[in-house]
């Protein structure tokens, strides 16, 4: 197993905290925005879907004729056959942007190499899509076996492991999506030869001449001094 | 299938690079461990064990400590800090629990050196040195997060669930990192 060497790690450490900074900042505009496109998605996945007989529904505050701080989206739970509703704040910012932001800090600070980068994005993203699925389903799954709903049962372990994995622990909010971008260095990285030809157009001739002729140079440089 | 070693270059008493396949091999086997360790290890921590169990009280007696040794740290710094049970009460009263102690981070770290191929004096070792700086990085968190509370309350949450994740996560890789060249060291000489 190979380990980079430390000048490396540090440039790419020191990339990605600057990118983290730029991205987790709160810029003006954001929250709402986000928390707009946030309600989208979800509003599209979970359109017309109903669970134990009650229908969820994301929107956003002003949908909802609510006022509330930046980031924050209203959940709407509706008993099908009662029509009574159970409403609760849901936090796009901790539940989709920062492992967004963490994820795309990596793939900043730990760039793929080129040729395949088509290839990384479609498996990062896929992975990235499967994690931040799970992680708001988790969340919708204990809204609705909360005590107000009760349409779900999840068992004492259930409900401790989804909200300790998926909600309390930030750590796993950041370490995850990190972990997801070197996965997915690594399962494209075994993807055969043939078939990364075929993903994306190979690096020009003439391109990788130039490089094959920086790298001689710098180790007879590195050889000489 | 039985394949032959490259035999150490008697001259440094290093081993040859490993062919492709072989490492691969060895990249899989760390990933499959690290997985294995990781989530088995995610479990045992975070089963609700009942409090008169002895996983329960051992839970519990670990976390106490964490909270007297923060206690210690921020009754220097601010002697109206008073510790009681997993509670520290002061100008920022709060409480800590299982989510607090850095658990998750440990967990991984422990995943990675783990299965990482070298000896198992070094794995311990290594192991046993990086959760010693992980535990006290996340002390300094504790007492930070408790003065940032007193002075900028505003901005505890952001510091509670965005910067300090992010700086124990790289704090991690970065003892992995160190960790692992360690590690790699002793791989090459005994291959």
């Amino acid at each position: 197993v190979r380990v980079p060497n430390r000048r490396v790690l540090l440039l790419a450490a020191l990339r990605g905290l600057a990118l983290v900074v730029v991205l987790l900042t709160p810029w003006p505009g954001l929250g709402r925005t986000f928390g707009a496109v946030f309600a989208a998605t979800a509003d599209l996945v979970l359109h017309c879907t109903s669970v134990g007989g009650v229908a969820l529904d994301i929107e956003t505050p002003r949908a909802a004729g609510l006022t509330l701080p930046p980031w924050l989206v209203v959940l709407t739970l509706t008993n099908v056959k009662t029509g009574v509703a159970t409403r609760s704040a849901l936090n796009a910012r901790a539940l989709a942007y920062v492992p967004l932001a963490i994820f795309a800090a990596m793939a900043g600070a730990v760039p793929p190499r080129r040729g395949m980068r088509t290839l990384t994005a479609a498996v990062g993203v896929a992975l990235l899509g499967a994690y931040l699925s799970l992680g708001i389903g988790a969340t919708l799954a204990l809204q609705l076996a909360g005590p107000r709903v009760q349409a779900l049962s999840l068992g004492t372990f259930g409900q401790r492991i989804v909200e300790a994995v998926f909600l309390a622990s930030a750590e796993t909010s950041v370490a995850a999506p990190a972990l997801l971008w070197l996965l997915t260095l690594y399962v494209v990285g075994m993807v055969p030869e043939r078939w990364r030809a075929t993903a994306e157009r190979p690096e020009r001739p003439a391109a990788s001449a130039a490089r094959s002729a920086r790298s001689a140079r710098g180790k007879t440089r590195g050889r000489t001094t | 299938m039985n394949r032959e070693r490259p035999a150490p270059d008697a001259s440094t008493g290093t081993r040859p690079p490993a062919p492709l396949s072989d490492e691969r091999a060895a990249q899989a086997r760390f990933v499959i461990t690290f997985a294995v360790i990781a989530v088995l290890g995610s479990l045992a921590y975070y089963y609700p064990y009942p409090a008169d169990s002895t996983a329960g009280a051992w839970m519990a007696s670990y976390l106490q400590a964490y909270v007297r040794c923060a206690g210690v740290v921020l009754a220097r710094l601010d002697p109206s800090v008073v510790v009681s049970g997993l509670e520290v009460h002061g100008r920022f009263p709060f409480r800590v629990t299982r989510d607090c102690d850095g658990m998750q981070i440990n967990i991984l770290f422990a995943a990675a050196v783990l299965g990482f191929p070298a000896s198992w004096a070094r794995r311990l070792a290594g192991l046993a040195g990086g959760l010693v700086v992980l535990a006290s990085l996340n002390l300094v968190r504790l007492c930070s997060l408790y003065f940032v509370g007193v002075y900028w309350p505003g901005a505890f949450d952001f510091a509670h669930r965005e910067l300090w994740p992010v700086l124990l996560v790289l704090a991690a890789f970065g003892t992995f990192a160190t960790c692992a060249g360690w590690l790699r060291r002793d791989a090459a000489v005994s291959g």
